[in-house]
């Protein structure tokens, strides 16, 4: 780092002299000099250092005080305090208000040892980087042991030159600019050196630097973002004074917002509306200034008519609605503001947050298809438990065989809280690499059966491509891609299986968003579940028969994990000759109409699905439900049929296809309470909403005689 | 300022007297304002005009300075100092061999002790003397240590110091050197700060630097420093043969010296370039606080913390520094908030600079803890927020994820374990850094909070 990188502050304030400086420096290339260590050429006043930093009048005088009168001798300071209260701004200003020589460090962009020695070494050995000497520094300097050598030297040598000043006359009139011989040695973020390799000892050896050199004319200040007492670990060393810089308070943040405004009537009315709920969020300056310069945008917007009274109140009502979405999304950046060629850092940014791109529909970059298919099979594989990939992707159902528990039981209850608290905790799942690629075929093929016009081609070629083996190497290798672009991450290896198992860390949107891309239906896909009826008795011939003893479907479902706030459910109840994707619609010789109310409390779903009328015949009924929402976070509690006693001999509920939780799935079918409860069932009928009461009851009612049967 | 309440009288007459038209009257009433501090402070104040503020830079030197402290507390016969002083002189005398431990907390003075031991007999017997200084922190490789060491004994005796040269070729070096100056009856002193860091691995270093000191007739002393008390067990069989178990013990100083120590600082001295009379002024307001009870009341609350003498003269420091500039005396409020910024509670702080929402997050995790501690994350923290959120603030994730990494960063929550980074955040488990105490205490020096969100961490407590 050169003498000029010093004079990168992190003040607004500061920056605008800086540049005059920087650039008059680079124009002559002069050498630096003594003067060179004081920042800025024009004086700064006392007020005017106390008036640019609202709020911080305490703290300016408490470090002015530490400092002492012109050549006083200084014990180290420790300066604290969080992000963005200008600990680092404040100093610097300071320093230039002061005109006392100094040397600024910062461990952000000094990120080793051997950068933060040279880079100070350089300052003071007023040595600058160059062309002519390549860019070197003005010593090679690794050790702790070589640095505390040469720091010694040039701080002798440059206090010489300091106290010699008011014997020469040469120099004088160069060194009219340096006040007094204290030099100062300002170490920056001093909490990123507790990350670095050998941060045992270089804590402690900074820290006791002023000791280690004795020098007394040298003044050690630490900066850090985090209190002393979380140096303490690393023992040994004498603690040095600290300095708290505390938040903001909401006087002090309007203060600052109203400094170099042009209309600064407008803008302290939009602070009414805005800092308020704002403050209570963040109390960073940087977070709200950047969420600030895009509402107030906003809010000029209709600023045609301000020299009307109700001019105020007619912007606020246009503001108004802004405000809630940008206080949600805090602080995100706009992306318009980066460049086209920024995509990769955008990608990153969209699979690293969660909910900050769900704004935009379109994905903002370019991927190939089958590496899209690649990441949705892997998204799948994540969200989804193994053991549901059978009935997902078999077409055949797969699971008939196995024998269902009619009821909750205290264990499976359990069971589902841990799974619950599992998904919380653990998040997305992991997968070996062979389920990933029989996902993957699986649902290639499916994408070759449902022809999209104009991708088609692409699909089919893609379907025979991923067919031959010997292209597997590359799938293989575009897992590679995504694991490089961490869309996918590798987990530890399994100690039991011992391959390597995969994770994929996109979030929903942007897996739904890739899934729109190509057409493919992933929102349906998981979180669907139908049930079919197969009945020999449900020859519907004779239609008065049929329409009389309509079946009511109580679906229930219960999702957990993040519940999306649009969350739709669509109930859907087909009668036909056999059970199938193709076969659902309607017939053309069969009718009916559906009344689906949805009631949605908290985590719950209730669907209360009425078939009203019904012309034809069927041997089957299929209740499909399809819920738009998160995967895997939906389960499927229970459906309850209410009906007349033709139906009785419904087959076994089977899941056709979904990725739902079927342990749970009871259904209810019984003669002796549809007989009996026929005015239950017709309190069913009534609003919905009103009657989530009675359908509880009629749950727990439900539960009561099944446990008698029992 | 009792003594001045006459000459006050006597001059508030006077100015009734003379003073009869307004303008003369504020003029004299201006003078008599000044003249209500100590008279000779008119002097002070334009002297300090000129050249600086003087006195408070001499005290801030008188503190900076180490020799002037611990010589303070080197005066008794039985001192560290005499002892200590004994051990080398005899080996600048009798031309032997030596070597001493100093242990002790840090902060006691065992390396200011040491400094002022070697320059009073580098007053006493100049030329006879050369000290070699090693850090430990800086130097506990063994090559970089014998190089260190090469570079000095270069540098004492004007000879060519080679960088390339090897860890043979400077301990040979220094073999050398040690009978050359036992011939000359030259005493080399190594001082070890951080005696227990080159205590670690093979401790070559060590071993050739005591193993030269028996083989040759040699005329040198070891000092070692640490404040690990055990140094001397850290050390290998074949070392500690070869050391002689000489340990100088030091401790924060007593009650008493520390009443010395304070005088002795902070008093400024009579002959210094400072007016005479300005000085015994000082010295005198001095006393008068040192007698104070409520100074001996912050004192006490002071050294119950930690009374070694670098936290005493941190306090002093502060003191100092926060003096008057007007007066140029201390008082006993200086005193006073130099002890409020000695006594921080950083967390606390901290807690009091959070939002509402980081606030809001935090008596979840509480919540959270109470419940089912070690097993959360930010997922759960979310729906446990979720269920008690407050209307005007924000729902969404990403918002409450910047507030959740605000608290990362001050440090008021931590992850687990630090392996993990691996995880996205939301998954990674993480832990509270503060007691329910601190977040209580916490929650009433915050503006922000509501009683509302009191009462939410205490329906946790009766959960219980």
């Amino acid at each position: 780092m050169s003498s000029e990188g010093r004079r990168q502050t992190r003040a607004s304030l500061a920056s605008a002299s800086n540049r005059d400086v920087e650039t008059h420096k680079i124009a002559t290339t002069h050498k630096p000099t003594i003067n060179d260590l004081v920042l800025g050429n024009e004086p700064l006043s006392l007020e005017n250092l106390l008036s640019s930093f609202p709020g911080r009048r305490l703290q300016i005088d408490e470090i002015l005080r530490l400092l002492g009168p012109l050549n006083s001798p200084m014990l180290p300071l420790f300066i604290y305090g969080g992000p963005s209260t200008g600990k680092t701004s404040v100093i610097l200003q300071i320093f230039k208000h002061l005109k006392r020589p100094f040397v600024y460090a910062s461990c952000l962009t000094c990120y080793n040892p051997r950068i933060l020695f040279e880079s100070i070494l350089n300052q003071l050995m007023l040595h600058q980087r160059n062309k002519e000497n390549c860019y070197s520094s003005a010593k090679r300097c690794e050790r702790p042991s070589d640095f505390v050598n040469f720091l010694r030297e040039a701080l002798i040598n440059i206090l010489d030159n300091l106290k010699g000043k008011s014997g020469k006359s040469g120099p004088k009139k160069l060194l009219e600019h340096v006040k007094g011989y204290m030099i100062y040695l300002i170490i920056d973020n001093m909490e990123l050196v507790r990350l670095w390799d050998k941060s045992s000892t270089m804590l402690p050896f900074l820290f006791n630097l002023y000791d280690t050199l004795k020098v007394p004319e040298v003044g050690v200040i630490f900066i850090s973002k985090v209190p002393p007492d979380s140096y303490y670990s690393n023992t040994g060393y004498v603690e040095p004074i600290a300095v708290y810089f505390p938040g903001y308070t909401e006087k002090d943040i309007r203060q600052i917002f109203m400094q170099n405004q042009t209309d600064p009537k407008l803008y302290s009315s939009f602070l009414d509306h805005v800092l308020g709920p704002f403050f209570r969020s963040t109390r960073r300056v940087d977070e709200l200034s950047v969420a600030f310069c895009e509402l107030f945008k906003k809010y000029c917007e209709p600023s045609g008519e301000l020299e009307k009274e109700g001019a105020k109140r007619s912007l606020f009502n246009h503001l108004r609605p802004h405000i809630l979405p940008a206080l949600n999304e805090i602080f995100r950046i706009s992306s318009s503001e980066v460049g086209p060629d920024d995509e990769k850092a955008k990608v990153n940014e969209s699979s690293r947050k969660l909910g900050h791109h769900e704004t935009t529909e379109e994905m903002d970059f370019h991927m190939p298809f089958s590496t899209k298919y690649l990441l949705l099979s892997a998204f799948i594989a994540s969200r989804n438990p193994a053991s549901h990939d059978d009935s997902l992707f078999d077409p055949t159902g797969g699971c008939d065989n196995r024998k269902r528990k009619r009821k909750c039981s205290v264990k499976t209850m359990e069971l589902k809280e841990m799974a619950e608290l599992e998904s919380l905790m653990k998040g997305p799942g992991t997968f070996p690499l062979e389920r990933l690629l029989a996902i993957f075929h699986c649902i290639v093929e499916t994408a070759v059966e449902i022809p999209v016009d104009g991708e088609k081609q692409e699909h089919s070629f893609l379907g025979t491509e991923i067919g031959c083996n010997e292209l597997m190497s590359a799938v293989l290798l575009q897992l590679s891609t995504l694991c490089n672009a961490n869309f996918i991450c590798k987990g530890g290896s399994c100690p039991l299986e011992g391959s390597t198992r995969y994770r994929c860390t996109i979030s929903e949107e942007l897996a739904f968003k890739i899934a729109r891309s190509l057409k493919f239906p992933l929102s349906n896909l998981p979180a669907s579940a139908s049930v079919t009826f197969t009945s020999s008795r449900l020859a519907l011939g004779e239609q008065e028969a049929v329409s009389e003893a309509l079946p009511i479907f109580v679906v229930t479902l219960t999702q957990f994990g993040v519940p999306t706030i649009d969350y739709s459910l669509a109930v859907e109840f087909a009668l036909g000759p056999s059970a199938g994707a193709t076969t659902r619609t309607p017939h053309k010789d069969q009718w009916w109409s559906l009344q689906v109310e949805v009631v949605v409390v908290a985590n719950k779903v209730e669907a209360v699905v009425t078939i009203s009328e019904f012309v034809g015949a069927a041997q089957e009924a299929v209740v499909d439900v399809s819920i738009m929402g998160p995967p895997k976070m939906t389960v499927l509690e229970s459906i309850v049929v209410f009906g007349s006693p033709k139906w009785t001999d419904m087959g076994p509920l089977v899941p056709e296809m979904g990725l739902l939780y079927w342990d749970e799935l009871i259904y209810w079918w019984d003669e002796e309470l549809a007989n009996r409860d026929q005015a239950l069932l017709e309190t069913l009928q009534v609003s919905t909403r009103s009657r989530k009461d009675e359908i509880a009851s009629l749950r727990q009612e439900l539960s009561i005689l099944r446990e008698e049967k029992d | 300022m009792e003594g001045d309440v006459s000459p006050k009288i006597q001059m508030l007459e006077a100015a009734v007297a003379v003073g009869r038209d307004s303008l003369r009257l504020a003029e004299f009433l201006k003078f008599f304002i000044a003249a209500c501090h100590v008279k000779m402070l008119c002097q002070i104040v334009s002297h300090s005009s000129s050249s600086g503020f003087f006195p408070a830079i001499v005290c801030r030197e008188a503190l900076c300075n180490q020799h002037f402290i611990f010589s303070h507390l080197s005066l008794s016969p039985d001192s560290n100092y005499s002892k200590l002083k004994f051990i080398i002189s005899s080996s600048v005398t009798e031309a032997c061999n030596n070597s001493v431990l100093l242990l002790g907390p840090r902060g006691c003075g065992k390396a200011a002790v040491l400094e002022l031991v070697i320059r009073d007999l580098l007053i006493d017997h100049p030329d006879l003397i050369s000290v070699i200084r090693l850090n430990g922190l800086l130097h506990s490789d063994d090559n970089c240590a014998l190089k260190e060491i090469a570079r000095q004994l270069c540098v004492e005796y004007q000879l060519l110091f080679s960088k390339m040269a090897s860890f043979q070729d400077n301990s040979q070096f220094m073999i050398s050197m040690l009978r050359e100056c036992g011939l000359a009856h030259t005493t080399i002193v190594f001082v070890l700060d951080e005696f227990h860091h080159f205590a670690q691995g093979k401790q070559r270093l060590l071993y050739s630097l005591l193993d030269a000191m028996q083989s040759v007739t040699s005329q040198a002393v070891v000092v070692g420093i640490s404040c690990r008390m055990d140094a001397d067990q850290l050390l290998e069989k074949r070392v500690r043969s070869r050391f002689s178990h000489r340990k100088l013990l030091f401790s924060p100083p007593s009650k008493k010296e520390i009443d010395g120590l304070l005088e002795g600082i902070l008093s400024l001295p009579l002959d210094s370039t400072l007016p005479r009379e300005y000085a015994i002024k000082f010295n005198a307001e001095l006393q008068i606080i040192l007698a104070d009870k409520r100074f001996k009341d912050i004192f006490d609350t002071l050294l119950e913390s930690d009374s070694t003498v670098h936290y005493l003269l941190r306090f002093l420091f502060l003191a100092v520094s926060s003096m008057d500039v007007t007066s140029g005396l201390l008082s006993l409020g200086n005193f006073k908030t130099a002890l409020l910024s000695m006594q921080r509670q950083p967390k606390l702080e901290c807690l009091k600079n959070c939002s509402f929402l980081e606030l809001y997050i935090l008596v979840c995790m509480k919540r959270i803890e109470t419940r089912e501690p070690n097993t959360y994350n930010f997922n759960s923290v979310m729906e446990e927020y979720k269920a008690i959120r407050d209307r005007s603030l924000p729902h969404s994730r990403s918002a409450c994820l910047r507030a959740f990494e605000h608290l990362v960063r001050c440090e008021l929550i931590s992850f687990m374990n630090s392996g993990g980074y691996k995880q996205s955040i939301e998954l990674r488990t993480v832990k509270l850094l503060v007691s329910s105490h601190q977040l209580r205490q916490g929650l009433k020096s915050n503006p922000f909070c509501s009683s509302n969100l009191e009462k939410l961490l205490d329906q946790k407590c009766q959960k219980l």
